[in-house]
């Protein structure tokens, strides 16, 4: 039975207010009739926006609908120079608001001030890669925070924020240029720190998205990192790091000789693998052993006229050579750690900005760590399962972060571990670690200052390392060795409290952190 | 197989950092100095160092010395009990000028060997020679007992007794360079190029390395890691020379089965300074029998 | 009668040492490590002693992450420092 009621619509056309096949039609510019009719579509979400720029942070977070009780997000590609999370945490404070969580992709030493929010009750909740300094402190010894830290990898943070674990009412995306509509880049402005791959899951599935740079541009900002389609507000400030410590300027490989033995070790390992030929792909650390890997192998590749597909990371100047000289065809970037590097997006469009989405999430369509091919990958401690911590020390204080390290393993065809066999007194190569943060089963050798160990699954590669003269021992001996040097430690007394969750990038639990006495 | 003696570590008795830290760069030779790098005040905590060092740790197949003050000094004499009695089996002696200075040393070795129940001989001696007077005399000092094992050429101290400046060009001591390598292999024994003190300058390093090695020296002094790397590298034989040699050692020991007088490499005739040089590129290749 | 040997830092440690008549051998520690290493720093200083046959003395030992030869190293040398410390 139609129905043919009709409506005049604004521009005066006759409508049909049903169409068999389409169902209710909605006219033009129609307003809401007395009797409670049809709703006009363009209510308070019609974009007339001209700019989205607001005075000021504070007008941006009252804008937000922020309330007590929610979910904040920040990105770390500031790292220790970052002044954003402070601002805003200042702000918030301020405001009165309280029981907030902030799921930060890390925290560094530039964020100490938070320890003052936890105190007053203004954060309630923590969720990062990692913990450092002061803040570690206050939550494993002096426990301030009543939920345990969620710790995740950065492709586990991206999985746990897509499947919708975490929520995102408001992230704060730090940009080192932005136009007034949200169009924003790491890569120009004084404050420029490269690729915004932490940030781009935020602004794709946060409520409200709140842009904040010290480099407002004129519209269009190019290049686009995230664009204006995912921005609610834009606010400028003087300044969003200190420039001196976002980045150095270049990296350079270490001229430690220990590091520089370990890497060497690490470079005849890979090589023997047989690994190391064309095409061939590379994670390299951003410095000690793990980047001075990249030296020996750029010699074997020069020699044995070797062009590598891609080098991933955790990119720095010294990656951007090798590009540069041919060595690689791309580098996909996630996170640009110095100067140099940054710069080298404007003149190569080999540089690639790619999201940690792309990067490690283990539930999308495919991620580059299965493409990966080699990597080297550094521990605090590993045990005799090849299992490895990198995120509390043998102390059992929170010292460091997941960051990619299980992403990473879980993905590439070789992971080693380069470490030496002890810091200071403290046995690297130990029993049971005293967090699991990568387990042994992703792991395929340890090389150490004073011997390689091969894990034993992995007997094709072991195979392939006997008799190269490479000092091959078993892991068990490793841990004796360090042991007969330093003498075998107390074992640390632990709390009953749980102060952190290391959570593996699938979402399961791979560890607990109790507090320390 | 024979001690190689290609990197010779020094170190200073009175950090313990060293005794920690050096062995994992494999030199073939580690020097704990007690003398030089040592202030007088520190003197008897580096001694205590030391033997606490050798008594417990490990240093697998590195050859360890101590560098032991003169025998002319309040510490010389107590420098070689103590440490001989906590395990030290190399002596270095530093400013060896005559036999005198070697026999002197040697004697006390006799006695503290005795007192200890251990072979008269066991502990070896490195001379040290580091004056005009030292390098003339080299053979008398190179043969004055049965315990040296090396001589070690020390630039710094002979060119400051020449009254002349050590520097990167070497043509100062041009004759000691030249004579302490033949001294030491005419007598059988080791002979170790001076140290080069500027660790920065890796290219220097490897360029009076390389002709240490043309001149005939067995090994190098090293004061950092670096240079114990390069070292190694520089001493190593080429995979062309290890192939060569291993034919020219292979011929040899068929010549000796079928009894045969001359030996033939590739149709031509090979004399035994080729054989024994190709042994011991064999050796500096780590190749065991 | 008092000695001292070592230095801060590097893995190295400074050992007071302070001779005395009686109250056997009392070892103080000073150290990052503690909770891990005290017991083996106290090991060490009091070895040191009893092979130095020293039965009373009073040790106080700032550890830098320092090894047992270390710890053992310097408190004989403040030992025999003490000894020469006659006043």
């Amino acid at each position: 039975m139609k129905r043919l009621d009709y409506m005049i619509n604004e521009v005066g056309r006759k409508i049909p207010t049903y169409i068999e096949g389409i169902g209710e039609i909605k006219p033009y510019g129609v307003k809401k009739h007395s009797s409670g009719g049809i709703v006009n579509i363009n209510n308070e979400n019609k974009r007339e926006n001209k700019s989205k720029l607001l005075p000021s942070l504070r007008d941006a977070i009252i804008k937000s609908g922020l309330k007590d009780g929610m979910t904040i997000s920040f990105h770390h590609h500031l790292r220790n120079g970052d002044y954003v999370l402070n601002m805003v945490m200042k702000e918030i404070s301020s405001m009165g608001i309280k029981n907030l969580t902030i799921l930060a992709s890390s925290l560094t030493q530039a964020h100490e001030s938070l320890v003052e929010y936890i105190k007053d009750g203004t954060i309630t909740g923590l969720q990062t890669s990692g913990l450092r300094g002061c803040l570690a402190r206050e939550i494993s010894k002096n426990c301030i925070l009543k939920t345990p830290v969620i710790f995740r990898t950065h492709g586990g943070r991206v999985r746990a924020i897509k499947s919708g674990d975490i929520k995102i009412d408001v992230a704060f995306i730090a940009a080192s240029c932005c136009d007034e509509m949200g169009n924003m880049n790491g890569q120009c402005g004084k404050s420029s720190f490269g690729s915004m791959g932490y940030a781009m899951i935020d602004s794709l599935y946060a409520d409200k998205v709140i842009a904040i740079t010290d480099n407002l541009v004129d519209y269009p900002a190019y290049p686009i990192s995230i664009n204006q389609t995912l921005v609610d507000y834009v606010v400028e400030v003087d300044s969003i790091g200190n420039t001196e410590l976002i980045g150095t300027g270049t990296t350079r490989v270490t001229s430690n000789p220990r590091e520089l033995l370990i890497a060497d070790y690490a470079s005849k390992v890979l090589i023997e693998s047989g690994l190391v030929k064309q095409n061939f792909s590379f994670q390299a650390g951003s410095g000690g052993s793990s980047l001075a890997v990249a030296k020996y192998l750029r010699e074997y590749m020069l020699k044995n006229n070797i062009v590598g597909s891609f080098a991933l990371g955790g990119i720095t100047s010294y990656m951007v050579e090798m590009l540069e000289n041919g060595l690689f065809r791309s580098l996909l970037d996630v996170q640009t750690f110095d100067k140099v590097a940054v710069d080298s997006y404007g003149r190569n469009k080999n540089h690639i900005e790619m999201s940690a989405d792309m990067y490690a999430n283990p539930d999308n369509k495919g991620c580059v760590v299965d493409k990966l091919d080699i990597a080297v990958l550094s521990a605090t401690e590993v045990d005799v399962n090849y299992n490895v911590n990198v995120i509390t020390a043998s102390t059992g204080d929170v010292i460091g972060a997941v960051g990619g390290h299980p992403d990473v393993a879980a993905g590439a065809k070789l992971t080693v571990i380069v470490t030496p066999l002890m810091r200071k007194r403290f046995p690297i190569i130990v029993d049971k670690v005293t967090t699991v943060v990568t387990p042994g089963t992703c792991v395929d050798a340890v090389i150490t200052d004073r011997g390689i160990a091969v894990n034993p699954k992995n007997q094709k590669l072991l195979e392939l390392l006997s008799n190269k003269g490479l000092p091959l021992v078993t892991i068990e001996e490793l841990r004796d060795k360090a042991q007969r040097i330093t003498g075998k430690p107390e074992t640390i007394k632990f709390g009953d409290k749980v102060i952190g969750v290391v959570e593996y990038r699938d979402g399961s639990i791979m560890d607990v952190i109790y507090n320390v006495e | 197989m024979k001690k190689l003696r290609r990197s010779m570590l020094f170190c200073p008795a009175n950090e313990p950092k060293m005794y920690i830290d050096a062995p994992i760069y494999k030199p073939d030779c580690i020097i704990f100095d007690l003398e030089d790098s040592i202030l007088y005040s520190e003197k008897d905590s580096a001694r205590d160092l030391l033997c606490e060092a050798i008594k417990t740790l490990d240093f697998d197949d590195i050859e360890i010395y101590a560098r032991i003050n003169q025998l002319t000094t309040e510490f010389g004499e107590c420098d070689v009990w103590e440490t001989v009695k906590a395990g030290i089996r190399n002596i270095r002696l530093p400013m060896c000028e005559d036999k005198q200075d070697v026999e002197r040393l040697d004697a006390l070795l006799s006695s503290i060997e005795k007192d200890m129940g251990i072979e008269n001989g066991t502990i070896k001696i490195q001379c040290a020679i580091e004056t005009p007077k030292g390098v003339l005399n080299a053979f008398e000092i190179a043969k004055s007992s049965k315990r040296v094992t090396s001589i070690s050429f020390g630039a710094e101290d002979y060119t400051n007794s020449l009254g002349t400046d050590r520097t990167k060009n070497s043509i100062q001591f041009v004759y000691a360079r030249s004579y302490i390598p033949l001294v030491a292999s005419t007598v059988g024994i080791d002979s170790i190029d001076t140290v080069w003190s500027d660790v920065k300058d890796t290219e220097g390093f490897i360029k009076e390395t390389q002709e240490a090695k043309f001149l005939g020296f067995s090994g190098k002094s090293c004061i950092h890691p670096t240079q114990v790397m390069e070292v190694r590298k520089i001493y190593s034989p080429s995979p062309l020379e290890i192939e060569k040699a291993e034919k020219i050692v292979k011929a040899a020991v068929d010549a000796e089965k079928e009894q045969r007088g001359v030996v033939l490499v590739d149709g031509k005739m090979i004399d035994v300074p080729i054989i024994k040089k190709a042994e011991r590129i064999l050796e500096l290749a780590e190749i065991k029998e | 009668m008092f000695g001292s040997a070592g230095k801060e830092g590097k893995q190295d440690c400074v050992v007071n040492v302070n001779l005395r008549d009686n109250g056997g051998i009392e070892v103080k520690i000073k150290s990052k490590v503690n909770k891990l290493f005290g017991k083996h720093i106290e090991t060490a200083a009091t070895k040191a002693a009893y092979e130095m046959k020293v039965k009373n003395a009073l040790i106080e030992v700032y550890d830098f992450n320092s090894l047992d030869f270390t710890i053992k190293a310097r408190t004989k040398t403040a030992i025999k420092r003490a000894w020469r410390d006659v006043k």
